[in-house]
């Protein structure tokens, strides 16, 4: 009780310290007064009164102590003035201080950026809260290594009814459709489910309704939900829309709710509808086109449903040989499935990220281990007045706690706005692609990671050369130039810092650098003419509406013709596909005319590229020999075809392919055969493809395709001229959406985008990683260069060049930056040899970048090094003697 | 100092709560000085210890302070007993009695031999 109120007097006497301070002091002067006064009433002389007084007190500033200790609490106080002290060492040090927390604040800004785009993207790609418990169900060929293929609608029936693992299982197909009626037309990514599908994922409607069961009957079906993003983007967020008919794919559909913003499964998709097969389908089992999403039941895990299931398609298998023979199953965690794309990137970026974090707290270490060597001197004489050792640790772990403060709040804001950047680095179209983008952002988990990481470096690197220099040798330490010997000992210490520090920055600098060279390469891929000056307008036209070939070709020609006629533009063409979009081509299989049949396992594969005249003039792509298609090629006339340099190079060796004949097998014995007329310069389909792929194009008059890419040469900036393109396809079919409508340029970048995002963070982590290099070695030089300021004067003074003296003391820093050169090439080999595994094709292993980025290395630990000493030779010798 | 006693921990705050109790409000040199005497001068005061064990009992609420004049017109503080400090001494006079007694019959030569 008593010892609490006298807590409660003493905790406000830590902010009245001034009055306290002047009450105590008048209080003994006081006393020591009458003291006196009694003493001269003794009969002692004055001196002798006051003398013998002061003895008594027993030292004025002693007992002034004893209060102060007695008045407030001096466990606290003393942690306050640890921190002003610490406050008042890094303000008086600025260039340490603002070093040491931009260090920090990098390494970790840069892993709390990464952590939060993979805890988006690979922890928790989907918005569900019970996605722990859903897994994706398919159809798997062991025999032919197909490890997830689509269901037939009579396995997913059977499987249903024999399953014992699952609490819900739901079946769902993906397609695109037309929406028409009110406004522009626009062509929807929409998925039609099974019952279960929205019990599955534990998802009601925000509003409205979702569907019911019932609606999956055939001709019950005109019940659809959308999605938020289709409301507020289509209808503008009115819920009057719940109830109203929409026209989809030109039939009328009526919304019955609205999923909550944020829900995107499948990722993308815009439109849910009943998947309404009739019995007829679901009777189905060679036709695979529907795929299965699961809730596991409560404590059942993957691999029992896995084995659960397996026993239920073992069952099917022996009823079905016909349909089922090797037909297997596989269960696949949804989350799994999600991030199979993003995954490989993140985790070369999550290395690197670490990466940097080390290189920040070698860093941070080198620096306070410079630091608190050259304030032996200051603690040793902190010592000798009496201070404790936990009393100096405990200053010590003050001042690092300060800067791990202040980096830590630094690097949360760098990763703040970090987090931020990434978000808006990728285009709205390409991020829709990739599920968990939209929601990347800093959140708890995050912010305590980042937070025990600062403290932890900052504190372990700040505790191990407080306890070295909290127990300095007193002798030593205090005679002057005792300070060389010790540097002797340390300087092993910062060598092994600094040259770890150029290690990891050697890994980090070639990992950028092999990025940086690949994203470029990939851009120039492209050698045509210049892809920003075409206009790319992609169409597909819907199977109910364009039924014959005849129908599809009048389209493609009218809009095209229409197209051409526009002011500014050069040439039109219109393909089924565009060069470098990653989307790959169907493949062919060629038969030759009178050649033999080919040996079984012998292949003759080829990519089909459907095109109108005009496409190599429109993309400027080279026609090597031959003729071009042109409008004669009509759907009537002889069929023709033009193939690839490498078509040409692998399948006619040595031979001439012009006038050739061959047909695609298959073909029927009437098949005409088709001429080869002409021999292209290669394209590259794909960014990561690994080799040029055999193509062959065919004239769209006579193999129309509904999906076609429109292609123009403008003359001036395409996007002017987007408007009116459109306004061609309106004019031919109002009802007719368009997909895409961008420059050539624009799509490469969009399908480049994650990688260039990959790249340009890459690049980021090795300017920094080479920034905090340089800032190690600087560090590190300048201390041990003022550590030997006297014995460069010594050697001065002694009559040796500066020349020569500054050559010693570089050779020494550059033998540790060759150190950890030599330590960082096996480790640079590897990561590129990974990245050449993950990124076919882009990424090489150059040895010529490799040595360039370690002589660029060496260039900058150079002039780290050689900065310090040189000024250190230009010091007086007289002032550099007398320094030490 | 030598020959005289240091005055051991915690005894001190009971001398100085029973002088107060004996004189009346007083200040640190008058407590100081009329421990000593009362010691018939066996024990020397070192005030730089007395003012914090003056500091302690008032934090504990057992004495007050107030500035005041002494005898001489010096301004100096006076400290005297609250209530509780009434109290406090009474208790502390009867656990010391009780521990001397017991201690005295520790050190007393065994009246009932061996």
């Amino acid at each position: 009780m008593r010892a609490l109120r006298a807590w409660s007097l003493r905790l406000p006497g830590l902010f009245r310290k001034q009055r306290h301070e002047s009450e105590m002091a008048e209080e003994l002067q006081s006393n020591l007064q009458l003291h006196i006064e009694d003493n001269l009433a003794r009969g002692m002389s004055p001196e002798e009164a006051r003398r013998q007084a002061l003895l008594k007190l027993g030292g004025l500033e002693q007992a002034k102590e004893l209060c102060r200790d007695r008045r407030t609490l001096p466990a606290l106080e003393s942690f306050f003035k640890d921190m002003r002290y610490a406050l008042r060492n890094l303000r008086a040090n600025p260039g340490f201080a603002s070093i040491a927390i931009l260090t920090l604040a990098l390494g970790i800004g840069a892993n709390s950026a990464i952590f939060s785009v993979a805890n988006a993207l690979l922890l928790k790609p989907l918005p569900f809260e019970n996605l722990d418990r859903l897994v994706a169900v398919r159809e798997s060929l062991p025999g032919q290594r197909l490890k997830a293929t689509a269901v037939s609608p009579a396995d997913f029936l059977d499987w249903r009814r024999q399953q014992s693992a699952f609490q819900h299982i739901a079946a769902y197909r993906v397609r695109r459709v037309t929406l028409t009626g009110t406004g522009e037309p626009e062509l929807l990514p929409a998925t039609y489910v099974s019952a279960d599908f929205f019990a599955a994922l534990q998802t009601n409607a925000a509003h409205g309704r979702v569907l019911l069961p019932e609606e999956s009957q055939p001709g019950r079906d005109q019940a659809v939900v959308i999605s938020h993003g289709l409301w507020q983007r289509r209808f503008a967020g009115n819920p009057g829309v719940i109830g109203s008919d929409l026209i989809l794919d030109g039939r009328k559909v009526t919304v019955a709710g609205i999923l909550p913003a944020g829900f995107g499964f499948p990722f993308g998709t815009d439109v849910w509808g009943p998947l309404a097969l009739s019995p007829q389908q679901w009777e189905q089992r060679d036709t695979r086109n529907l795929y299965v999403l699961a809730q596991l039941k409560p404590g059942a895990t993957v691999a029992q449903a896995q084995a659960d299931m397996l026993g239920v398609a073992r069952r099917i298998e022996e009823l079905h040989p016909v349909t089922n023979a090797g037909i297997a199953v596989s269960v696949i965690p949804l989350r799994d499935l999600q991030s199979a794309f993003t995954q490989p990137l993140l985790l070369v970026l999550i290395g690197m990220a670490g990466f940097l974090l080390l290189i920040a707290c070698a860093n941070v270490a080198s620096l306070l281990f410079a630091r608190s060597a050259s304030r032996g001197k200051e603690m040793a004489l902190r010592t000798a007045l009496g201070a404790s050792r936990w009393r100096i640790v405990r200053q010590l772990l003050a001042e690092s706690l300060v800067l791990a403060c202040a980096g830590a709040a630094a690097g949360l804001l760098l990763a703040r706005w970090a987090s931020d950047y990434v978000r808006g680095s990728i285009p709205p179209g390409v991020a829709r692609h990739i599920p968990g983008w939209d929601r990347i952002g800093i959140d708890g988990t995050v912010l305590a990671l980042t937070l025990v990481v600062a403290f932890l470096t900052t504190l372990v690197f700040g505790l191990l050369p407080a306890l070295r220099t909290s127990q300095p040798d007193l002798n030593t330490t205090l005679k002057e130039g005792g300070r060389v010997a010790a540097a002797g000992r340390r300087s092993r210490v910062w060598s092994a810092l600094v040259a770890v520090e150029v290690a990891l920055a050697l890994v980090l600098l070639v990992g950028a650098g092999l990025s940086a060279k690949g994203f470029w390469r990939m851009l120039r891929m492209f050698d045509g003419a210049d892809p920003a000056g075409i206009l790319a307008l992609q169409v597909s036209l819907p199977e109910a509406k364009y039924k014959d070939a005849q129908r599809i070709t009048e389209f493609f020609q009218q809009v095209a013709a229409r197209m051409a006629a526009l002011p500014g533009v050069a040439s039109v063409s219109a393909a089924s596909n565009t060069p470098l979009n990653n989307r790959p081509n169907p493949v062919v299989e060629l038969l030759i005319e009178g050649r033999a049949a080919l040996q079984p396992g012998e292949r003759q594969p080829a990519d089909l590229v459907v095109i109108s005249p005009g496409y190599f003039t429109t993309l400027g792509i080279p026609l090597l020999r031959g003729r071009a298609f042109t409008a004669t090629d009509a759907a009537q006339a002889a069929p023709v075809a033009i193939i690839s340099e490498m078509a040409a190079r692998r399948y006619w060796a040595g031979e001439d392919p012009l006038g050739r004949r061959i047909q695609r097998t298959g073909a029927s014995a009437n098949d005409q055969w088709t001429t080869i007329v002409g021999i292209a310069a290669d394209v590259k389909q794909g960014w990561f493809d690994k080799e040029i792929r055999p193509q062959l194009y065919l004239p769209d008059a006579q193999s129309p395709r509904p999906g076609m890419t429109f292609l123009l040469r403008t003359a001036g900036p395409p996007m002017n001229l987007a408007a009116s393109a459109r306004a061609q396809v309106r004019a031919v079919d109002p009802e007719q959406p368009i997909e895409k409508l961008l420059t050539l340029e624009q799509m490469f970048v969009e399908e480049t985008s994650p990688f260039r995002f990959a790249a340009d963070l890459m690049l980021a982590f090795g300017a920094i990683a080479l920034l905090l290099a340089a800032i190690g070695v600087f560090g590190v030089m300048s201390y041990t260069v003022a550590q030997r300021t006297h014995e460069i004067g010594v050697r001065i003074a002694l009559g040796a060049r500066k020349a020569d003296v500054l050559r010693l003391i570089v050779r020494q820093g550059m033998t540790t930056a060759a150190i950890g050169l030599c330590a960082g090439l096996p480790l640079a080999l590897l990561l590129s040899r990974i990245m050449a595994s993950q990124l076919f094709g882009v990424v090489a292993l150059e040895y010529t970048t490799l040595a360039a980025i370690a002589l660029l290395l060496a260039a900058v630990s150079l002039a780290a090094t050689g900065i310090p000493t040189l000024r250190a030779t230009h010091v007086d010798p007289l002032i550099a003697l007398r320094s030490d | 100092m030598a020959g005289k006693a240091d005055v051991w921990q915690g005894t001190l705050a009971l001398m100085a709560l029973k002088t107060l109790e004996a004189l009346g409000p007083q200040h640190g040199y008058g407590i100081a000085r009329r421990i000593e005497q009362v010691s018939g001068d066996k024990l020397a005061i070192n005030y730089g210890t007395l003012y914090p064990a003056l500091l302690k009992l008032e934090q504990e609420g057992y004495i007050a302070s107030d500035w005041g004049q002494s005898e001489n017109n010096r301004r100096a503080k006076f400290y005297r007993l609250t209530a509780a400090g009434r109290k406090k001494v009474r208790q502390e006079v009867q656990e010391w009695e009780r521990a001397s007694e017991i201690l005295a019959r520790f050190l007393a030569p065994a009246e009932e031999g061996r």
